[in-house]
């Protein structure tokens, strides 16, 4: 996994030939490059551009993997901070991804690159207040090594009210929070369940009470029904 | 339920906690009938596994009855009579599927953690630290078991608890120690260390086809155990020179394989030893390693180090130098579990093996704390003790 980060201008961004794979790759990264703006604040004048690169293998067809990354709805199964992603149909499609204090972002992004069973790419429309572009490829491996799944993305941190609210929340490492969301695809995927113990017993006084909480897999399930928490 | 947690360094106590639930949908509640405790526990036990949280409940050799599947359960079923791996596979990743069960990459959910240490994560564990998953362990009156259906074996009814009970850890782990060994046939194996998972290796090295097993330890009545129960030769690093008997046994060549059935924990009055401790103690180094010190050196050229002991960290003053000039190979790991257990219980129920000799103690889980002081100092001859629940 890589992280890079590039001085550029915040236009350049919303035309970046990557498009971002996932909401909650963003809401992370969004805060992320924030917090990297306001730790910066001496100058203001320049926007962080962010680039994050990461890869895992899954035990499945690149085909397969790309059919259930293609669905979009599927996103927030295992995608941490994303509440839902609604697709239009004309490559369009609206993302709505929560930040650590529980506020939501939303935006809206299209696919400009696709290679059916390889590639998605896509970006934030023009004025969203979250600027991303990333993309997602699904490459055979060597025998027996299932496929390999490559995330890349870039995000520019958004302006105004938004971002500093992001901001305050992210301080943790962005590329870190989207290699834990491909690990949860890749549980996902290959075994049908994202390992958990939130929620279990043991011999801690303050959840002496059965937990409400749910496991991320139960809340997944809750959110593909449309429910919110 | 009770369940004996963990609350610090020589600290455990049964308390009375929440009866686990289903968490995820191949999961499974388990009703422990036996239970027992492990060396590895000690490791614990004496605070030397980070990432443990105050309390964490222990205990990763148990087994039970099915009380209550998840939705995604099919093979097993409620009212099954089960024992469970101690490593916590998924059965689906490259891993799990090159029998390589307890590197299996799906069921440790604080992966980073261990990464951040290791490079990369095992799986996750019952009972093991929060690095390796921190999932509730065993050693309570009921137990979640993720992936019911990859784990767990049904054991026939008319073989005891005590008898089969092994197969969740020790029994394996002696026996996956044996194997790494690639035992030919006219070879001496070395076996340091005479607790119950050094015990298991000795009979393992014997099935394998050894022609003789050196068993090396200080405490009498487990070296005793190792040449009565496992036919071994017994060797007492306080009375011999180890090196020197070794070599002496194996006409000047040294054992063909040699293993550490011992750990970070070594115990030994050599200058290496002591340094150890006083490194550990200021935390210098981690692991004390004087037992596989003083097999690499012994081994002969070419010979194989198998390591079932666990390690966690750093280890000081490893004799490199020694294993790469005499070509060793090291084998080592936590147990995949999985892969022997169906082998090893024909063996009990072929009557080749009756894995409850190892057990010196059978006692209430409510008296736990009582069992880990006497396993830990040795009191009363203590080599295995085993817990159940509804013992009063
Ligand atoms: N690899 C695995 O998956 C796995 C599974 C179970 C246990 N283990 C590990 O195996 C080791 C042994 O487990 P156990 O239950 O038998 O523990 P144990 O504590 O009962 O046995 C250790 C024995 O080593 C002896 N010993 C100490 N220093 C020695 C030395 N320098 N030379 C020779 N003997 C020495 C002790 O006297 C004791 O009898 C532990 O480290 C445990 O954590 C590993
Ligand atoms: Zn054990
Ligand atoms: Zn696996």
């Amino acid at each position: 996994m890589e992280l890079r980060r590039n001085r550029g201008l915040y236009a350049r961004a919303a035309r970046h030939p990557f498009l971002t794979s996932g909401a909650a790759l963003l809401g992370a990264g969004v805060g992320y490059a924030v917090y990297r703006v306001v730790t910066n604040w001496s100058k203001p004048e320049v926007a962080k551009e962010v680039h994050v690169e990461t890869s895992i293998a899954v035990n499945k067809t690149p085909a397969e993997l790309y059919a259930i990354w293609r669905n979009f709805g599927n996103l927030p199964l295992f995608m941490k901070n994303l509440v839902s992603v609604t697709d239009s149909g004309d490559g369009r499609s609206h993302w709505v991804a929560k930040t650590i204090n529980g506020s939501q972002i939303e935006w809206d992004a299209e696919i400009y690159n696709e290679k059916k069973n390889e590639l998605i790419a896509w970006r934030s429309l023009e004025n969203s207040d979250v600027v991303n572009a990333g993309s997602v490829r699904f490459e055979q491996g060597p025998q027996g090594r299932g496929a390999f799944v490559r995330v890349t993305m870039n995000y520019n941190p958004p302006v105004g009210k938004a971002g500093e609210a992001v901001a305050e929340l992210f301080h943790i490492d962005g590329a870190h929070l989207i290699k834990e969301d491909l690990r949860r695809f890749k549980q996902f995927v290959e075994t049908g369940e994202i390992a958990s113990i939130t929620g279990q017993t043991s011999g801690r006084a303050e959840i002496a009470q059965p937990s409400t909480d749910l496991s991320p897999e139960a809340a997944a399930t809750e959110k593909a029904r449309g429910q919110r928490a | 339920m009770k369940a004996v947690c963990w609350f610090g360094k020589n600290d455990v106590r049964v308390t009375s906690v929440p009866d686990p639930s289903i968490i995820n949908p191949h999961d499974a509640i388990i009703k422990v009938t036996t239970t027992a405790i492990c060396g590895s526990d000690l490791h614990l036990y004496d605070g030397y596994i980070p990432t443990m949280q105050k309390g964490d409940i222990l205990g990763h050799e148990f087994m039970g009855e099915v009380v209550e599947v998840g939705h995604s359960v099919q093979r097993l079923k409620k009212g099954d009579r089960v024992v469970v791996p101690f490593t916590i596979a998924c059965g689906k990743c490259f891993f799990c599927r090159r029998d390589l069960w307890s590197a299996c990459d799906n069921t440790n959910p604080n992966a980073q953690t261990a990464e951040m240490l290791y490079g990369f994560s095992g799986s996750g564990l019952f009972g093991y630290s929060h690095m390796m998953g921190g999932y509730a362990g065993g050693q309570a009156e009921y137990v979640r078991v993720p992936f019911a259906d990859v784990g767990p074996i049904p054991v026939p009814p008319d073989l005891p608890d005590e008898k089969v009970l092994f197969l969740s850890d020790i029994f394996p782990t002696g026996y996956m120690a044996a194997e790494n060994c690639n035992i030919q046939p006219g070879d001496t194996v070395a076996v340091w260390g005479c607790g119950p998972v050094g015990q298991f290796a000795i009979k393992s090295a014997y099935l394998l086809g050894a022609e003789r097993v050196i068993a090396i330890d200080n405490v009498p009545e487990r070296l005793r155990m190792a040449a009565e129960e496992g036919n071994a030769k017994p060797l007492n690093f306080d009375d011999e020179d180890i090196f020197g008997k070794l070599s002496e046994m194996t006409g000047g060549m040294g054992p063909d394989a040699c293993i550490d059935a011992v750990g970070l924990e070594a115990h030994g009055t050599t200058v290496d030893a002591l340094y150890d401790r006083a490194k550990t103690a200021l935390f210098m180094a981690t692991d004390r390693s004087h037992a596989l010190r003083q097999a690499i050196r012994a081994c002969r050229k070419g010979g194989t180090i198998s390591v079932p002991g666990v390690y966690g960290g750093l280890l000081d003053k490893f004799p490199f130098g020694a294993a790469f000039s005499k070509g060793l190979t090291f084998k080592m790991g936590q147990t995949n579990v999985h892969k022997y257990l169906a082998p090893l219980l024909s063996l009990v129920e072929n009557r080749r093996i009756d894995p409850s000799f190892v057990i010196t103690h059978r006692i209430s889980l409510k008296d736990a704390a009582d069992g880990y002081e006497t396993f830990k100092k040795n009191r009363d001859e203590c080599i295995k003790v085993v817990m159940k629940p509804d013992l009063n």
